[in-house]
């Protein structure tokens, strides 16, 4: 099975190398086969200095285009490449990749399309739980979600995911510039695809700035909200 | 309505049209877009013309004074136009983003 994993980066130049060098690693001690490719999303910083010198497969945007964007790029190039699953991975150093094999394990099972990497399965599956604004619109959101597929999803802005090759050649074209984490699982779910949710553990951020800050949390939970409201139901 | 504000209105659509058909020589707004702003002169310079008329139908449409069917008539045109771009530059701002994409992968494919 052919595994790619997509790291956005913007202006991760604290952080890029770790999160590579760790997969790297990973691979070496556990004969895994994880590609790699990197989406420099128009980084300002000493990102691109950094993936052209250590050879780190990467695409480098011409412009910013947003998280939404330079994650839809990674799952173009895994579509062009014939990838049979894709993980979304976070730059950052939040993801860790040891749980990768349990995300990818559904989809290798057949019994799902895409598998969230969550943080709320499980009571204690996590040391870093997020804040608790956050926990708050994360639960809403997920509430929401229900109403609208009938599924119940605890993690809706996880940003560790995999996702089969049906779902690669779905978000090739539908994949949402904004909010796109749980946009995107409302949309897989109302094709009659199959969502899991696996515990994962994640870090707090060894360094750089979140994209989310606090004071746009709420503007992002009343979009949110909004957008799944008013999302067509579009079936299979 | 008084007859400064009948001068004012004439001048102002006059001024206006000039200003799009200039702007429409200069291929800076496209025939296409550049209608409806030409819809919003005309209202402008038939209000001014004949004030008698546009009483008339101010006073259909229960308005107490001509100057706030003008009003009105601007806000509701104006939000017309500003609908119509919003939805332009969200096309665009896809559209963009298709580019941006495929033109950084095709340069990583010149790089390898």
């Amino acid at each position: 099975m052919k595994i790619l994993m997509i790291i956005p980066a913007y202006n991760e130049e604290e952080n890029i190398l770790s999160t590579y060098n760790s997969i790297v690693e990973y691979n070496k001690k556990n004969k895994t086969n994880y590609d790699i490719v990197v989406i420099n999303d128009g980084s300002k910083d000493k990102t691109e200095e950094i993936l052209v010198k250590n050879k780190i497969n990467h695409i480098k945007l011409v412009q910013n285009l947003g998280i939404g964007g330079a994650v839809q790029t990674g799952y173009k190039y895994a579509y062009e490449h014939g990838y049979d699953v894709a993980i979304q991975f976070d730059g950052d150093g939040q993801h860790d990749v040891n749980y990768v094999k349990k995300i990818v394990e559904p989809i290798k099972n057949k019994k799902a399309n895409m598998v969230i990497g969550s943080r709320f399965v499980v009571d204690d599956a996590s040391e870093f739980k997020s804040t608790k604004l956050r926990r708050v619109g994360i639960n809403l959101i997920s509430f929401f979600i229900k109403i609208k597929t009938k599924k119940k999803i605890y993690d809706t802005t996880s940003g560790f995911r995999a996702v089969d090759k049906d779902i690669i050649e779905l978000f090739t074209t539908e994949y949402p510039s904004e909010y796109p984490e749980p946009i995107s699982t409302v949309n897989v779910l109302k094709r009659g695809y199959k969502v899991d949710e696996v515990p994962v553990e994640m870090k707090p951020r060894t360094g750089g700035v979140s994209s989310i800050s606090k004071f746009k949390s709420i503007y992002y939970m009343i979009n949110v909200i909004l957008s799944i409201i008013i999302m067509k139901g579009k079936r299979k | 309505m008084s007859n400064t504000l009948i001068i004012a209105l004439i001048v102002f659509s006059v001024v206006w049209f000039i200003i799009i058909l200039r702007c429409i020589r200069k291929e800076t707004i496209s025939i296409r877009y550049s209608l409806v702003w030409f819809l919003m002169a005309l209202t402008l310079l038939f209000v001014g013309v004949l004030p008698g008329v546009m009483e008339w139908i101010a006073d259909g449409f229960g308005f107490e004074t001509i100057s706030n069917f003008v009003i009105g008539i601007s806000i509701t045109l104006l939000m017309i136009i500003t609908l119509a771009l919003t939805k332009i530059v969200t096309t665009q701002k896809n559209q963009i983003k298709i580019l941006t994409q495929e033109v950084s992968m095709l340069k990583k494919n010149k790089n390898n």
